[in-house]
């Protein structure tokens, strides 16, 4: 399963003094031998970079072939067709053309207007995306057990 | 060689094929079969481009007799008398058919023998039997429709160049190449006889043409890329240590080793017998040199009024403001001595065709291991060379990676390749790896690097 994760939920799960506890359970669900890959690129690995744990991470994850770097000017091709095409309520654009590029279609984030982009159909499709967030609950609970047993969020790239 | 299947070898009881690209890494922990596979592939050269009966025990490799090579399987079964291996490649003018060469090695006088080889390319095989036991060389070649069949005594041993030429390939491929007139031989001639085949009828005229036609193609990929006897075509197997250098060397004549000990002498020769070549080569050098690090300059310094004298291989660096500083091999760091054979050979012009490397990272620090990824991007990138590389070295894998999504050389994501020797109980399985166009690794199986993942999470306290 291919993940993204946003720059605003990066430290809740790479960084122990701002660890959730769902945030640790998607950390390991990362790091574990049958887990998911992240998919990086564009502006949202530049803002996800600027922790050298994230760095670390990533760079682990690339080793394994867990991890995917998308090219970041197919990224900024798509976010500049999205930004024109003015249908999204975040502005976060880039998040939505990495997911488009590289078929993943699960995001972790806690962006209220971002969270709606990423389950607009019109958006993002075939599969829907999904959403992995801590803003109603901080502990595990079924919903993210649920999301991170799911199979089918890595469709076809754009 | 684009593929490589093996079966009851060392460590390797089920049968399994892998890919081999011009760049194929090898990974995985310690005594999971990384060298012994190499070996195998010095084996499956030298039967098939050299003409040579492997040697086993031959440096860089000592996988010692025959007991010791075959799988010895450890679930209270009798020990297997063969091991099978062979690999495939592509041919013809376009590239676009395959050819494959598969051999069975036996036991004889304690060492594995290929007493058994087939040659298949299209719909048309080759095979040739050495039989030990009454010193005959079966030859057979056909379809699935019809098979014909010679054969001829063994010529017995003979060695030559310090390797054991015997029957088998080695003796059919000479016959072929002076025996065989074409279709005629099939309508009955003296040295081959019609033998059985899936069809009860005698071939007509138009399936002999045919016949005919498909075997003279693999004829000539038999005449074309098989070296001449006497001039036998060896890989270069590198040792994981490499030569101790001095400070003053004698010219002698190269004769090529695992740890590189002949290459001063090969630079020094070169230097006075064609000053031209040794220019490129010591710019290609120095290109290195200043890539990894190690050094600016590299030069002979000859000693004596004459050519066939003695020499010393002196070593630039950049100092501080700029000023370069000029020293003998042997004092300048290990790096340097243990990474120079190395360089040397891939960048050579007149060199093998396939590098088998053990550990080429030894002594170097990781800008200079991240210098040889890009090495053998380049070199493997212009096709001519095969590198095969058995590396504990994140750096030297994740250079290739990057120069690959950066397009730095011409090695496309489709040549290169990564093969992860995981142990499973007894046996080991190889796991084929590829990289997509950006770099990423695909096809890794669940648990790859597991072990740098946790060391990872305790490192950074998770």
């Amino acid at each position: 399963m291919c993940a993204i994760v946003d720059a605003n939920v990066r430290d809740e799960i790479i960084t122990l003094s701002h660890q959730s506890d769902a945030g640790k359970f998607f950390y390991e669900w990362l790091m574990k031998p049958n887990g998911g890959t992240l998919v990086a690129g564009g502006k949202l690995l530049k803002e996800l970079n600027n922790s050298w744990a994230f760095q670390q991470v990533f760079s682990n994850r690339l080793q394994a072939g867990r991890a995917r770097r998308i090219r970041d000017e197919a990224v900024d091709d798509i976010t500049q067709t999205l930004v024109g095409g003015g249908d999204t309520r975040s502005d976060d654009e880039h998040v939505l053309a990495l997911a488009l590029v590289s078929g993943a279609r699960l995001l972790f984030t806690n962006d209220r207007a971002l969270q709606q982009d990423f389950g607009d159909p019109r958006l993002i499709h075939d599969p829907r995306g999904s959403v992995y967030t801590t803003l109603l609950s901080k502990n595990v609970t079924d919903t993210h057990k649920d999301l991170l047993q799911r199979r089918d969020l890595c469709g076809e790239p754009t | 060689m684009d593929r490589v299947n093996l079966r009851n070898y060392r460590c390797f009881r089920e049968e399994q094929t892998v890919r081999l690209a011009p760049l194929t890494l090898l990974v995985g922990e310690n005594s999971t079969g990384k060298t012994s596979f190499l070996a195998l592939l010095r084996a499956l050269f030298d039967v098939s481009f050299g003409e040579i009966v492997p040697d086993f025990g031959e440096p860089p490799y000592n996988l010692g007799t025959f007991n010791e090579i075959v799988n010895e399987t450890g679930r209270g079964e009798s020990r297997l008398n063969s091991f099978e291996a062979g690999f495939a490649e592509r041919t013809g003018p376009t590239g676009g058919e395959e050819l494959s060469i598969s051999v069975e090695f036996q036991e004889h006088e304690g060492f594995p023998f290929p007493a058994k080889t087939k040659i298949l390319l299209a719909e048309t095989w080759f095979s040739i039997d050495q039989h030990l036991i009454n010193d005959m060389v079966y030859m057979r070649f056909g379809t699935d429709d019809y098979s014909w069949e010679s054969h001829i005594p063994s010529l017995g041993f003979s060695r030559e160049w310090g390797h054991e030429f015997r029957g088998g390939i080695l003796q059919a491929i000479p016959f072929l190449r002076s025996q065989w007139t074409g279709v005629d031989e099939l309508r009955g001639g003296p040295e081959w006889r019609l033998m059985r085949g899936s069809q009860s009828t005698v071939p007509g005229e138009i399936v002999l043409q045919g016949l005919a036609r498909s075997l003279a193609r693999m004829l000539d990929w038999l005449r074309l890329t098989l070296p001449r006897p006497r001039t036998p075509t060896r890989t270069f197997a590198g040792a994981p240590v490499r030569s101790h250098p001095r400070r003053t060397y004698d010219l002698s004549r190269p004769s090529p080793d695992p740890e590189g000990e002949y290459v001063p002498s090969y630079l020094a020769g070169l230097s006075r017998r064609n000053p031209d070549e040794w220019k490129l080569l010591k710019v290609e050098l120095e290109k290195f040199g200043r890539g990894s690090g190690l050094f600016e300059e590299i030069s002979i310094n000859s000693l004596g009024p004459t050519n066939a004298g003695p020499f010393q291989v002196h070593i630039s660096r950049l100092g501080d403001r700029g000023k370069v500083s000029r020293r003998n091999l042997i004092d300048v760091g290990y790096g340097v001595s243990q990474a120079l054979p190395l360089i040397a050979e891939l960048l050579r012009s007149q060199g093998p065709t396939m590098f088998l490397l053990q550990q080429p990272e030894v002594h170097l620090h990781p800008s200079a291991q991240a210098a040889l990824g890009s090495l053998f991007c380049s070199v493997a990138g212009r096709r001519r060379r095969q590198l095969v590389v058995e590396t504990h070295s994140d750096y030297i894998i994740d250079r290739v990676r990057i120069d690959v999504r950066d397009r730095e050389s011409d090695l496309r994501p489709e040549y290169v390749s990564i093969l992860f020797f995981e142990p499973r109980g007894l046996d080991i399985t190889i796991h084929s790896l590829g990289l997509d166009d950006y770099g990423n690794l695909v096809g890794a199986p669940p648990g790859y690097r597991q072990f740098f993942a946790d060391e990872l999470s305790k490192s950074i306290g998770l």
